[in-house]
């Protein structure tokens, strides 16, 4: 048999041992297939914000926080409770029904890769913190918030309660004083560390 | 370990460019033995004298598919880290039909230009060269070529969303197709006397 038809008939073998191999996406461990998993992402579904997070730490709601940068990044920084995994160690997440898990990362896409990665292990209640920890640090650690009105003045208390409970200076102010000088992660992190709250 | 190995972190960005060079390596070679650098067995191919392009390209797409299928159900492969290129309809046909053109008239692609430049070939540089003036024309005329650029975008599509099918029984009708397409090839190949051997154009007699 020339080497030909012998390549010929190994892949029609694979090809129809694949199509009597079962229905199904392809090879999902578990979870949902691809549509459902970007029909999830793209509506938001799947992220949680910075200050709800903060909220389930404080009232001590069951979350389990994954932090997936550079283990040197995260000695440096990390969020409360946070653990530090790389992708790799993401199989050893162990389901568990009581809480979600909320990855992190800083903004390099990492997060989204977990997120991916845990649903596709079969993780059903799996969230990416919104801005990572840019995102926390804006909003939980250096919060700005307008008080001219009651409402906003009950809002800011609730925010910067919040907010100082994690060590953050809260700022009346309006928002948009972010735009004209957004807060540099670092020098957040930083001033805070030198307070002693991590 | 499941792959890809990079998307799971267990190599770096630096251990990624070193396996892309012995892929890159590899893929040259292969190419090389399969007479890819020849110009007049790949315009040959355009007569349906010589069909070696299209039974090296489909022979790796069927490889690739059963490959990727079969990894992911022994759970070495995780599919949705995979990367599927997005369709544009209307820039996508438009660029195929260029690139068609340019490989008629040249008797060389992309990939095969530099394989034909690494076995000395002077007009495999003639290619590389059109080739780098293009994207450099391309990108100078960018401004004006963006709405084609991104016009008609459908997204990610694979075939077993477009044709309606279960994953399983699309890797087996592609493979099917492939074989089938061999098949006719071999026959059209010899009603128009054989595929194109070694000829003048090959430096050091035979590839």
């Amino acid at each position: 048999m020339s080497p030909g038809r012998a390549l010929a008939g190994a892949g029609l073998t694979l090809a129809t041992l694949a199509a009597l191999s079962g229905t199904g996406p392809a090879g999902a461990p578990g979870g949902d297939g691809p549509v459902e998993l970007t029909a999830a992402l793209a509506s938001g579904a799947a992220l949680v914000q910075p200050l709800e997070l903060a909220r389930m730490i404080r009232e001590r709601r069951p979350v389990r926080l994954v932090d997936v940068r550079d283990s040197s990044e995260f000695i440096r920084f990390s969020l409360p409770t946070a653990r530090n995994a790389s992708l790799r160690e993401m199989g050893a997440l162990q389901p568990d029904e009581s809480g979600p898990i909320v990855v992190y990362d800083d903004g390099s896409g990492s997060a989204v890769r977990a997120w991916l990665l845990l649903r596709r292990l079969g993780h059903e209640d799996v969230r990416v913190l919104r801005g990572g920890v840019l995102g926390w640090v804006e909003d939980v650690l250096s919060p700005i918030l307008p008080a001219s009105t009651a409402e906003e003045r009950s809002r800011f208390d609730s925010v910067a309660g919040l907010s100082r409970y994690f060590g953050g200076l809260p700022k009346i102010g309006d928002p948009a004083m972010r735009e004209a000088a957004p807060v540099r992660a670092e020098a957040a992190i930083t001033l805070i560390s030198r307070r002693g709250c991590y | 370990m499941r792959a890809p190995l990079y998307e799971w972190g267990f190599f770096g960005d630096g251990a990624s460019l070193l396996v892309a060079l012995a892929v890159g390596v590899a893929f040259g070679w292969f190419l090389e033995r399969g007479g890819m650098g020849n110009a007049r067995k790949l315009a040959a191919q355009f007569y349906f004298r010589d069909l070696t392009v299209f039974k090296v390209l489909f022979t790796a797409v069927v490889t690739a598919m059963l490959g990727v299928f079969w990894l992911t159900r022994l759970g070495l492969l995780e599919p949705s880290l995979l990367y599927v290129p997005p369709t544009w309809v209307v820039p996508q046909l438009l660029g195929g039909l260029v690139f068609g053109v340019g490989f008629v008239m040249g008797g060389l692609c992309p990939g095969t230009s530099c394989v034909a430049i690494s076995s000395g070939r002077r007009d495999g540089l003639a290619v590389l060269g059109g080739m780098l003036f293009g994207i450099l024309l391309f990108g100078e005329a960018f401004p004006v070529l963006e709405g084609l650029y991104s016009a008609t975008p459908v997204g990610t599509l694979t075939l077993p969303e477009v044709l309606r099918l279960p994953y399983e029984a699309t890797v087996l009708l592609v493979t099917a197709m492939a074989v089938a397409g061999f098949v006719l090839a071999e026959r059209l190949e010899r009603g128009r006397g054989g595929p194109v051997g070694p000829g003048p154009d090959t430096p050091q007699g035979g590839t």
